[in-house]
């Protein structure tokens, strides 16, 4: 989620990744993995579960002299940390951008 | 057995007895001493004999099972090409799923199958020093527990045939094996085996019974797995933690069965991705796969709500800000994401 200035400024930027977050088999320490092969103990669950919904909450600070600003919110589903290609390993599942202003 | 032994070396005594009536009287021991060897002679040819009936006997309960000695064998022993004579809607549709590329997927597992080989050469206990040496075993007990179930079927000649296709990246060899009609309804497709037996061999697996115009499987057989969630489940379950490696690629059964059908869920892995959509593509390959706005939209509600901006008359150094609330719901049968 990301909100920008008319002129296309970034002023917030928010990023969260859902996924159960896997450990090592070998269990050293603190490490998350992905390879099926490696992945063992789980560090953190935190996907959409079923019949579920999750709320998220952000609070978008203007900047000074900054009355109106483009908030985007972005869903995506990927197969890597990295972005990748969408279409290819990375695909949009929602995406919107509504306006908010200040008087 | 050891009753006949006895009785043999009675009878040896008695044989002994006569034929020695006219002959020289011989020292007990040298008597005996015979009499000892005879009786190891005897009893040698006993285990041999014993040796000889067990596997003779197994032969005759169970029918000895061939097993495939190449890729090309395998792939015959489960060609499906007759079942498109009378199925070609439904065979069309498998052609286009991920099923019928399973040792490739997406691309994806085929890197991610090299990298499990190149972890398991490197595992001290694994008994795997490059990709040639992996069985059967191997095999069955990890990638291809699903991947492909009928590496049972084979020898471990295949394995490693397989194992160096995926090291050499050559897809053609492995698009030759797949999960197939006869995976899902034949070899899959009984799952209280303790109760029902073993799959027929000349049967298919489905919603009815009667009779199926193939040369080899002649009968049709109801099934009650087949349109159960257990059936996917058999594969696309998780975490596998009861093996001498640990897999871990899908948890999407515990999930339907821990999370969805506890929070009211009722409906079946098949109908959301068979019966609902289009049938057996299972709504899965590249091209109809996440970048499918209508399978995302049964999948996933979004809403965003950007709340009017504010600022504080109280607090003039407090920066003017607005509240945005994204809330997403999950309505499939299991966590997203998934595999």
């Amino acid at each position: 989620m990301t909100a920008k200035t008319k002129d296309g400024k970034e002023v917030f930027k928010s990023e969260k990744i859902y996924m159960l977050h896997a450990g090592d088999s070998r269990n050293e320490g603190d490490q998350m993995v992905y390879g099926p092969a490696n992945k063992l103990s789980f560090l953190e669950e935190n996907t959409f579960q079923p019949l579920q919904t999750k709320m998220e909450t952000y609070d978008v600070k203007f900047p000074e002299n900054t009355k109106s600003l483009d908030v985007n919110v972005e869903l995506r589903f990927q197969y890597g940390p990295e972005v990748g290609t969408i279409g290819k390993d990375s695909w949009v599942f929602y995406k919107t951008t509504r306006e908010v202003s200040i008087k | 057995m050891c009753r006949a032994f006895l009785e043999i070396r009675n009878e040896r005594k008695e044989s002994d007895a006569y034929r020695n009536a006219g002959e020289p009287r011989r020292s007990t021991e040298s008597i005996i001493l015979e009499e000892e060897v005879t009786v190891m002679k005897l009893s040698r040819l006993f285990v041999i004999l014993i040796f000889m009936a067990v596997p003779l006997t197994a032969l005759a309960t169970e029918p000895e099972v061939r097993k495939a000695k190449t890729v090309d064998e395998l792939a015959a022993m489960y060609d499906v090409s007759s079942c498109k004579q009378c199925h070609a809607k439904i065979f069309e549709e498998w052609e286009k799923s991920i099923h019928s590329r399973s040792l490739i997927g997406t691309g994806r597992t085929v890197g991610g199958v090299q990298g499990a080989i190149k972890n398991w050469i490197s595992f001290k206990h694994s008994g795997v020093k490059e990709a040639k040496d992996m069985t059967v075993s191997h095999w069955s007990t990890t990638c291809f527990k699903c991947h492909l179930p009928q590496i049972e079927d084979a020898t471990d000649a295949v394995a490693a045939q397989i194992a160096e296709a995926y090291m050499k990246n050559d897809r053609a060899t492995l698009a030759k094996v797949n999960i197939n009609c006869l995976v899902c309804h034949n070899k899959m497709a009984v799952i209280n085996q303790w109760r029902d037996g073993k799959p027929e061999k000349d049967a298919v697996y489905g919603a009815k019974d009667g009779t199926h115009s193939d040369k080899v499987y002649k009968n049709r057989r109801k099934s009650a797995t087949m349109t159960a969630s257990v059936m996917c489940g058999q594969c696309h379950q998780g975490p596998l933690i009861d093996r001498p490696v640990t897999t871990q690629c899908s948890t999407l059964y515990g999930s339907y069965f821990n999370a969805y059908l506890p929070a009211g869920g009722d409906k079946t892995c098949q109908e959301c991705h068979m019966k609902e959509v289009d049938g057996h593509s299972m709504f899965s390959f590249r091209d109809r796969n996440y970048n499918d706005p209508a399978m995302v939209k049964r999948a996933l509600d979004v809403e965003v709500d950007v709340k009017k901006g504010y600022k504080s008359i109280e607090l003039p150094k407090l920066p003017p800000s607005a509240k945005v609330v994204v809330k997403i719901t999950n309505n499939a049968g299991h966590r997203i994401p998934d595999g």
